[in-house]
């Protein structure tokens, strides 16, 4: 009773908008010209699956608050329900923890019809976070596999993307790129709606 | 004098180090007859896993009487030699939940080779920043407790906490994980923006949770470890009061008044104590700290001359120590993870137990794959 | 003088075999399986008695596995192979038969691989020994004059050696993992225990029992049949599992025997039966037995082939009683006998009827174990290995299956029609008028009619095998048979008993026993003499009272 009386003191806590990005995880306006980017994210314009928000390129490019950096091939299949199972090919934590932070009240991924599942099995989409390591290479394929058709494939974190300053990222074809190192649960949101065929947080 | 763990060929000593016949990590315990058993694999892909790791554990049905875990599904080779700028970008990512004791700790080091006099304010400024990661920590560690004990209420909340704690980083520092936070003599944070407000119930509601039947039966005697050897919220469970903080000259601790939590209490249900504790401590460090730091923010400094040295700083799991050989702005390094060490002590506790206290446990250690399967590259 | 002629016409062959076994192994395997047919050919061309049928038997056995065998035993088979024949063609001379009886099992000691196993199974050896030795110095050597107390102990010896209760040592001991190689453990498991119940069955075709003995015969062996039927099916030893297989089918011949004895309308078909669970253990374990596990080791896979997979399903059936094979044939026509002496026997019918509950327990334990034998060794087969013993289990398979379907409507006496059944087909019983038929021709033709229609109609079955997932990495299940066999130990607790099983079930039998009746006495002594002074009282009160009833009357 106690518990349930504590829920009620502390009131609702669920965001109906998104609020509070941080700059560093949130796309960069150029704004100057800027060498020396550790991972050549600054090529032609700004490359946002590249970035890991070093900040070396301030002030020439800037953080703009806005969170929407996904892209997202969306599928209308899963608009009412969507199975993540996450798999962790070669983090440094961050994207595991941002991703899981999605479920906190602030966010509440349940509101939307997202939900995390304990099996490859009972999946939609896969969530392919981390370099793609040497160990791990067997293990993605066999997910992949057990992942029953159709699927969404979601690289997650500039690591899986493009590698970072940390390794190699995983080649494959994907449907939503999700950008950031780590991106914020508002990123993360994003791209979830969209990749299930809303239209975005 | 307490052995905090092996570095290369050094033997780690809160009073200093040196090169001598220390216990390794062994990431293997218990012993099983053979007849009847079978092995369990859990992991490295697994709903209950954070990260991937994998334990072969060996039993006969339902208690665990032979664990293997294998922490190198993810390894990663990473550049730890260089220039300072490059090397600290891996150094942030080699874990993004210990970020700021992993960079503080290899900021202290690199100052320490060169001889760089640090400002007052920016020791102040960096132990705000500590405290601020182990208050994030801790609740997540707390909350995915509470999870595994099916408590939703406190889950949710404590995952509340955990958000507005990273929120509020972010603002202050910029980025959510102190990612390039810190260099040499700077802290590039606003703390005037930090308002620890939203925890102001965390007392009693800690002790609500305390209460809990469920969490009392699941947590005691639930991987029990008492021995020497042990480090962060695990030593100081099993009464031993051992700290980084408290032995370690990196940071002045001691001029706010610190002294480590101790319980006596060397299960799981201790270590969720003091972590429960030391939020209630860190708000109070942080609060004391602010006063003393003023908004700080250093410019390039460059790193000038030939030298090695070592830092230890407390992360929320226990002691890591960082070792630097500077050469005119190129350098080498290499780390002691807190993580190491208590998965040893995890797998030693687990024997014994059985397959419904093995999330309980594993938890409540806060271990960290990603900062063990780390090589050079 | 003509017995030891034809006797040493038999062995030459095989005196022969021996000596090539010592130049060549392999060779001497070859020179076995040439003589057996020899042999074979030889007996068949003579009188067909029931016995010359079980000789028949055993050399088709032992042609079976000098075939099939790969090791280098082939000395130690040929050896036992001469005791058995001058043991079965002793006639008339019982120091002959002792002789031959110890000769069969005296290569055994060469063969174990532990000195304990091999002692405490000669222990039992020698013990049968005694027995025979006692029961040939009272009838004086010979099999004509026979006495009541020269067959009870000329049977005991024999029986000692099938493995009835409670001497089960006799063919699990030498059959657990380690102890004897595959070739040996066959030789043990199908025909030394064939012996035992040929000894049995010359003594009770010469010798007239009475019916105590009869229904002893009819309880021991039925009770022996459900022990071990049920100790088998718990076993997490493969091959301890087949032999306590051996001795569940000892057991339902030895009750046979007992019916049999019992004469009358029942006679012939209880000996038919004999014969059908007689070839049904000796083929059917032949080829089973080369393809053994044990509860730690996964030796010898199970190669993905139709021929593995019938043969396998045709000896299970045959093991569990199902028809048509042989073994489903002999059940059902022990079975029938059974209840037809409980019917016609009046008030004594009880034990018959007892004996045929017990063997239809038995039977549906067997069941048990067949099917979690083999099932447990398709499941569990480890890749695509090459698995050369799958000619042998094929071969049993059909044999078992073939004699079952053609074999038993030459043994079995009444023979009949019934609508839908042609003439001739179906193999009838009778008390005092018709009681129950079978035909096993027309259930192979019924289920094979119907499977060839089924795969007609439908096609072949579209199923297609996934791979488990297992947190990502390749790796296959660990499921010990141990693991399966515990589940059925704890579910039958109550018989069984606790505390560690796999070891000494012979030890286990005689300490539940006791701790049963401690436990029944116990409680009588607590209830009678419950230090109750009135209880006593009434003691005395109806003790008077019924010597003043007697005395009276």
């Amino acid at each position: 009773m106690n518990w349930f009386l504590r829920g009620l003191r502390r009131g609702v806590k669920t965001e109906s908008k998104p609020t509070s990005t941080p700059p560093w995880a949130s796309s960069l306006k150029v704004e100057g010209n800027f060498q020396g980017c550790p991972t050549n994210a600054i090529e032609d314009g700004w490359d946002s699956g590249k970035c890991i928000f070093c900040r070396r390129c301030y002030p020439s490019l800037k953080p703009t608050g806005d969170h929407r950096m996904a892209s997202a091939r969306g599928n209308p299949m899963f608009r009412r329900s969507f199975y993540l199972y996450p798999l962790d090919v070669g983090t440094c934590g961050g994207c595991n923890s941002e991703l899981k932070l999605i479920s906190s009240p602030q966010y509440d991924m349940t509101r939307f019809g997202i939900f995390f599942t304990n099996s490859p099995r009972h999946a939609d989409g896969v969530v392919i976070m981390g370099v793609l390591t040497e160990g791990m290479r067997e293990v993605l394929k066999e997910t992949l596999d057990a992942v029953p058709s159709p699927k969404v494939l979601i690289l997650l974190g500039a690591c899986a993307i493009s590698g970072g300053v940390v390794g190699e990222g995983v080649k494959i074809e994907a449907d939503v790129i999700v950008p950031g190192c780590p991106p914020s649960p508002n990123t993360i949101l994003d791209a979830l709606i969209k990749a299930k065929g809303g239209k975005g947080w | 004098m307490r052995f905090i763990g092996k570095l290369e060929n050094l033997c780690i000593y809160d009073m200093g180090e040196r090169e001598d016949q220390c216990q390794d990590f062994s990431f293997h315990a218990g012993k099983s007859e053979g007849y009847g058993e079978f092995t369990f694999v859990y992991g490295p892909s697994a709903g209950g896993l954070t990260e991937s790791v994998q334990f072969m554990i060996k039993t006969s049905g339902e208690q665990i009487l032979e664990i293997e875990a294998n922490p190198y599904f993810k390894k990663r080779k990473l550049k730890f030699s260089g220039r300072i700028e490059d090397v600290i970008l891996t150094v942030e990512r080699i874990n993004a939940m210990f970020s700021a004791s992993h960079s503080l700790s290899f900021i202290i080091a690199v100052e320490r080779s060169v001889d760089v006099n640090v400002d007052y304010e920016v020791m102040m400024a960096r132990i705000i920043e500590l405290e601020l990661e182990r208050i994030r920590n801790h609740l997540h560690v707390l909350h995915k407790l509470a999870e595994t004990g099916a408590l939703g209420v406190a889950s949710y909340q404590l995952q509340e906490m955990e958000e507005r704690t990273n929120r509020l980083i972010g603002e202050v520092c910029g980025h959510r994980y102190f990612f390039s936070s810190n260099w040499i003599n700077s802290v590039k944070c606003n703390l005037e923006k930090v308002r620890l407000d939203y925890l102001n119930g965390f007392n009693s509601f800690f002790n609500d949770m305390l209460e809990n039947r469920i969490l009392i039966d699941r947590f005691q005697n639930n991987g029990k470890i008492d021995q020497d050897w042990l480090i962060g919220p695990a030593a100081r469970a099993s009464g031993r009061s051992y700290d980084s903080r408290y032995d370690s000259d990196s940071l002045p601790y001691k001029d706010l008044g610190f002294s480590p939590i101790v319980e006596r209490s060397p299960d799981t249900f201790g270590r969720f104590l003091i972590r429960g504790l030391e939020i209630l401590q860190s708000i109070e460090i942080i609060r004391g700290a602010l006063g003393k730091a003023k908004n700080v923010r250093g410019g390039e400094v460059k790193v000038k001359g030939v030298g090695s040295g070592m830092s230890r700083v407390e992360s929320p799991s226990g002691d890591l120590v960082y070792k630097v050989k500077v050469d005119d702005g190129f350098i080498s390094t290499s780390f002691l993870p807190p993580s190491k060490a208590n998965l040893s002590f995890f797998l030693k506790s687990v024997i014994g137990t059985i397959f419904t206290d093995f999330p309980f446990n594993w938890e409540g250690f806060g271990i960290w794959i990603s900062e063990i399967g780390v090589e050079k590259e | 003088m003509v017995i030891e002629i034809s006797l040493l016409a038999n062995l030459i062959p095989f005196i022969i075999s021996f000596f090539i076994s010592l130049w060549n192994r392999r060779a001497g395997y070859l020179a076995v399986s040439v003589s057996s047919i020899l042999v074979m050919i030889y007996t068949l061309t003579g009188t067909l008695t029931p016995l010359a049928l079980l000789k028949v038997l055993a050399l088709a056995s032992w042609f079976l596995l000098s075939l099939t065998s790969r090791d280098d035993m082939s000395t130690l088979l040929s050896v036992s192979v001469i005791g058995m024949l001058t043991f079965m063609d002793s006639g008339e001379n019982l120091f002959l038969l002792i002789a031959g009886w110890e000769v069969m099992a005296l290569p055994l000691f060469y063969a174990f691989k532990e000195i304990r196993p091999s002692v405490t199974f000669f222990a039992f050896g020698e013990l049968s020994t005694v027995l025979l030795i006692g029961g040939a110095a009272i009838s004086g050597g010979n099999m004509d004059n026979l006495s009541e107390t020269s067959v009870i102990l000329l049977l005991s010896g024999f029986l000692v050696k099938t493995g009835i209760t409670p001497f089960y040592g006799v063919d699990w001991l030498p059959l657990q993992e380690g102890k004897l190689p595959h070739s040996l453990s066959s030789l043990v498991s199908a025909t030394m225990t064939l012996m035992g119940i040929y000894g049995a069955l010359q003594v009770l075709q010469q010798f007239s029992v009475p019916l105590p003995m009869s229904y002893a015969l009819i309880l021991l062996g039925s009770f022996t049949a459900f022990m071990a039927s049920l100790y088998g099916y718990v076993s997490d030893d493969g091959r301890a599992s087949l032999a306590f297989s051996s001795i569940e089918n000892s057991g339902a011949m030895i009750t046979s025997l007992g019916v049999y004895t019992l004469g009358g309308v029942t006679r012939e078909v209880a000996l038919a039966s004999l014969l059908m669970i007689a070839i049904s253990n000796s083929i059917g374990k032949t080829g089973a037995f080369l393809t053994s596990i044990s509860s730690l080791t996964y030796n010898k896979p199970f190669q993905k082939r139709w021929e593995s997979y019938l043969g396998s399903t045709m000896i299970a059936a045959s093991l569990s009683g199902l028809l048509p094979t042989a073994g489903g044939v002999g059940s059902w026509g022990l079975l029938e006998t059974l209840f037809i002496s409980a019917y016609v026997s009046g008030i004594l019918g009880v034990v018959p009827l007892i004996g045929g509950v017990l063997i239809a327990s038995a039977e549906g334990f067997a069941t048990a174990l067949a099917i979690k034998y083999f099932s447990s060794r398709h499941i569990f087969r480890k890749g695509e290995l090459k698995d050369s013993d799958w000619p042998s289990r094929f071969i049993s398979g059909i044999a078992v299956l073939l004699s079952g379907v053609s074999l038993s409507y030459l043994v079995y006496p009444f023979k009949g029609g019934l609508l839908g059944v042609a003439s001739g087909t179906l193999i009838e019983t009778f008390s005092n008028k018709p009681f129950g038929g079978i035909s096993p021709l027309y259930v192979l033709i019924m289920a094979s009619v119907g499977s060839l229609l089924t795969l007609a109609l439908l096609g072949r079955p579209k199923g297609r095998k996934v791979k488990t997932w297992n947190n990502g990495v390749d790796k296959e299940d660990d499921y010990t048979p141990f693991a399966m066999a515990n589940n059925e130990r704890v579910m039958l607790k109550f018989i069984l008993g606790d505390g560690k099983f796999s070891k000494e079930v012979f030890t286990t039998f005689f300490l539940i026993l006791s701790r049963k009746y401690k436990n029944f006495s116990d409680l009588l002594a607590r209830a009678i003499f419950n230090g109750n002074l009135t209880a006593y009282v009434a003691y005395l009160a109806i003790a008077f009272i019924i010597i003043l009833i007697v005395t009276l009357l």
